[in-house]
């Protein structure tokens, strides 16, 4: 083999080699892309690791890739041959001396391959895919946490706990029921946008609930209080009535004293037993012990042990309670409501009360906690109110915003999936009356089969504005005069 | 053929040719590129076509080739009522031993080199019985067939101004000329020279620099010059290029060519890369020689459009962009390859 020859013969070795390198590193390049994606959306998917792998298939066959993609592509000798030619000049003796197996000087430096283009693709590709299988994702084609079933199940715990715990009504009952059945059909659809939306709203509602009953119970215990303490003044004035025998004027003050006493323990039973009965919580056993003696009848006792009880029935009964009676009764009361809102507490509802132990001197404390259960959310209420944005807790429109704990106070009507039908574009159909169409001047040119919708817009200058309310109507059935003429010239040429 | 011709063959071709290079630069100065494509066609033995404004030397270059040749030299003047037989010859009644009869007398096509000055003022026909010439190198009158003198060059001039009553040569016969040559005006330098060095303007008188022996020895070095099929391959593909239909021409042949080049297009560009190689002392064609005779062997035998005369673009444009475009290699390498 002369010199020129294994010259050249080297030449296309290099670019072969070169070629091979460069193509089998786009190749890559691209197969690593995939397999990222791939990976990647395995893995957004919820896929193990074996199968957040399998797109690395991609990058084993590129070996097979580069030579279909190479197939009669590369150079062959005499074009080398050429191309050593013309590197050195293009004087033809490099292919002369190729062709007879002559020899000839050979002065021109074997070709270069830039493989860097290539390989910066290639290691994009790689860092890709690195990406791909280190970066922590969380998968979000799997059924979300929120929404699967210990999600559920605890907001059916609060259910139990609150019907428990308070006497619900029948209606309140069948709401809450019905609601978390329809989370969980949201959830078995894979809608978990509107499962979550049924979530936040269901669990708002229910802590709600939770803190009127709570604020009742605290109400309830003020009054029972005040209560007391009338019927220990009560008391207190009749004995000073009894031995105040000597003055009559005494006598009759201490009288009336002992009258205002029990008016006043009269009205405070009166206010305890409304809140108790607007907490809608089951009297405790220890708060109904102490009635046995305020002479209520057996039927009467089992509705107040459940919560249906008439708040005048309970208030003439606890207005007969001695000042120890009622001690009894707001001491179990205290303790009852304590052990109820702790359970609801337990549940994820409330705060809870502080238990009887703990005393008068904590009653502030209390009411701070309820303060802190009140104030959360940055609700976006909407409706008619006008939606309280940003608010404490307490809206004020007529309807609550929608959306979650997070986002609003009140309830607000679940939506399942579907538009609300109050929230649709709001317009009225407007017909237009005849002078506002240039009737004289334009054509009928056919009817349509329904009225037309448009709206008019009057300008200040008294212009007339026609704006059609949709953008497939069927009314246009008139020409004005110019577009006559654009229509007969555009058909007449079609025609010709 | 399977071997390079003899250095010493070579060296010789190459002193002979370049003496008559050298003479006729000496003839006619400044234009030393042309005075090489027309020693290039010379050894080729193709006909040139001449194109430039009065005045700039073509006549004494041609008058140079002959001489310096040592061959005889003719001059037809064509003007519109030349006939072809004031080109070719006719037969003229003469008596002769009592006896009358038609005897041939030959046209001043038959020279060694003719110079057909402003050949595209003569008739359509005229310029087709000299263009027939041209191709078969004989002449037939009467049923009877003359050949041409070997060697026989034409070297035709034309004229790019004062178009008015000229019959522009058809592309069908400006396809017989090998080249078609631009002479353009000398630079002020070479005006002095001729002014200070030469009375009245005349040249020197040409001395032959070679006998018809040595003018075979000279074109059978041409033929022997070697051309690789690499080369082949790169004119067989400038060649197609200037087709518009071809799927390898450049854009600018698809708009504005109507017709590409002939086969004899790629005749004229081998055997005049052939003996430009000769000259240039190598006994073989290479890349370089092709791309340096191919303007002017592609240039007239690209047949242009109206939209190309509209937009100034020419032959020789559309034969030069091919000759940018087309690569040597045939195939693409990678686009790796620096």
């Amino acid at each position: 083999m002369t010199a020129t020859r294994t010259h050249v013969e080297r030449a296309r070795q290099r670019v072969v080699l070169g070629a091979a390198t460069a193509t089998w590193l786009r190749h890559a390049a691209l197969a690593l892309g995939v397999a990222g994606a791939g990976c990647l959306l395995i893995r957004l998917g919820g896929g193990e690791m074996p199968w957040t792998l399998a797109p690395l298939g991609f990058v084993a066959i590129t070996p097979l890739s580069v030579a279909l993609a190479l197939r009669g592509k590369l150079p062959t000798l005499d074009t080398m041959a050429a191309w050593v030619d013309r590197e050195q000049g293009g004087a033809g003796k490099v292919v002369t001396a190729l062709e007879l197996g002559g020899d000839t000087e050979i002065f021109a430096e074997l070709p270069r391959v830039r493989l860097w283009p290539s390989a910066r693709h290639a290691l994009a590709g790689a860092a890709f895919l690195a990406l791909a299988l280190l970066l922590p994702v969380r998968p979000i084609l799997a059924e979300p946490a929120l929404v699967d079933g210990p999600g559920v199940e605890q907001l059916e715990a609060q259910r139990e706990a609150l019907e428990e715990a308070l006497a619900l009504q029948e209606d309140e009952q069948e709401a809450l029921e019905e609601s978390i059945d329809a989370l969980r059909s949201e959830q078995a659809r894979a809608n978990p946008e509107a499962a979550l939306e049924a979530m936040d709203a269901l669990e708002s509602r229910m802590e709600e609930l939770a803190r009127s009953a709570q604020q009742a119970a605290q109400s309830a215990q003020e009054a029972m209080e005040q209560a007391e303490q009338s019927a220990q003044e009560a008391q207190q004035a009749a004995e000073e009535a009894a031995s105040a025998q000597a003055s009559e004027q005494a006598r009759r003050q201490a009288e009336e004293a002992r009258k205002a006493a029990q008016e006043a323990q009269q009205s405070t039973a009166q206010a305890a037993a409304e809140a108790l009965a607007q907490s809608g919580l089951k009297l405790p056993g220890e708060a109904t012990e102490a009635l046995n003696g305020a002479g209520l009848s057996a039927e009467q006792m089992e509705q107040l042990q459940s919560g249906q009880m008439d708040s005048q029935q309970l208030a003439d009964a606890m207005a007969k309670m001695s000042a120890e009676q009622l001690q009894a009764m707001q001491k179990g009361l205290q303790q009852g409501l304590a052990q109820q809102m702790a359970q609801l507490a337990q549940a994820g509802l409330g705060e809870g009360l502080p238990s009887a132990g703990q005393g008068q001197g904590e009653g502030q404390g209390q009411g701070e906690g309820q303060g802190q259960g009140q104030g959360q959310g940055e609700g976006q209420g909407q409706g008619q109110g006008e939606g309280q944005g940003q608010g404490q807790g307490q809206g004020q429109g007529g309807q609550a915003g929608q959306g979650g704990v997070a986002r609003g106070p009140g309830t607000a009507e679940i939506t399942f999936g579907e538009e609300r039908p109050d929230q649709s574009e709001r317009f009225t159909p407007t017909r237009l009356s005849p002078g506002e169409l240039d009737l004289a001047s334009s054509a009928l040119i056919g009817e349509g089969f329904t009225d037309a919708e448009v709206q008019v817009v009057r300008g200040a200058d008294g212009a007339v504005q026609v704006v059609s309310s949709s953008g497939e109507d069927t009314h246009r059935r008139r020409l004005a005069p110019s577009h006559q003429q654009a229509v007969s010239t555009w058909f007449a040429v079609e025609e010709e | 053929m399977s071997e390079l011709m003899e250095a010493q063959t070579l060296s010789r071709a190459q002193a002979l040719g370049q003496s008559l290079i050298d003479g006729l630069n000496a003839r006619l100065l400044g234009q030393e590129q042309l005075v090489h494509m027309v020693a290039v066609a010379c050894l080729a033995r193709g006909h040139v076509l001449l194109e430039g404004l009065p005045g700039l030397g073509k006549t004494e270059l041609v008058k140079g080739v002959a001489g310096f040749l040592g061959l005889d030299f003719r001059r037809v003047q064509f003007t519109p009522d030349l006939l072809p037989g004031d080109v070719t010859g006719g037969p003229v009644l003469e008596e002769k031993d009592g006896a009358r009869r038609f005897v041939f007398h030959p046209g001043p096509i038959f020279g060694n080199v003719v110079l057909a000055d402003e050949i595209n003022r003569a008739s359509p026909r005229t310029q087709s019985a000299m263009l027939e010439a041209m191709q078969e190198r004989r002449v037939t009158v009467l049923g009877e067939t003359h050949p041409l003198p070997d060697p026989f060059w034409v070297l035709a001039t034309q004229n790019p101004i004062e178009l008015e009553g000229t019959f522009p040569l058809p592309e069908a016969q400006l396809d017989r000329f090998l080249f078609k040559l631009d002479v353009r005006r000398v630079g002020a330098d070479t005006l002095t020279t001729l002014l200070t060095e030469r009375r009245r303007g005349r040249p020197p008188e040409p001395v032959a620099v070679s006998d018809k022996a040595g003018l075979d020895a000279l074109f059978d070095a041409v033929d022997q010059v070697f051309l690789p099929k690499a080369v082949a391959a790169y004119i067989a593909r400038l060649v197609n290029a200037t087709h518009p239909e071809e799927p390898s021409a450049p854009e600018q042949v698809k708009r504005y060519a109507r017709y590409g080049a002939s086969p004899r297009a790629a005749i004229a560009i081998a055997e005049s890369a052939r003996a430009h190689a000769l000259l240039a002392g190598k006994p073989n064609a290479g890349f370089d020689d092709v791309r340096a005779v191919a303007p002017h062997a592609l240039g007239h035998r690209v047949v242009v459009d109206y939209k190309a005369r509209l937009d100034g673009i020419s032959g020789r444009d559309l034969a030069e962009l091919v000759l940018e475009q087309v690569d040597e290699l045939g195939s693409a390498l990678p686009a790796e390859l620096s």
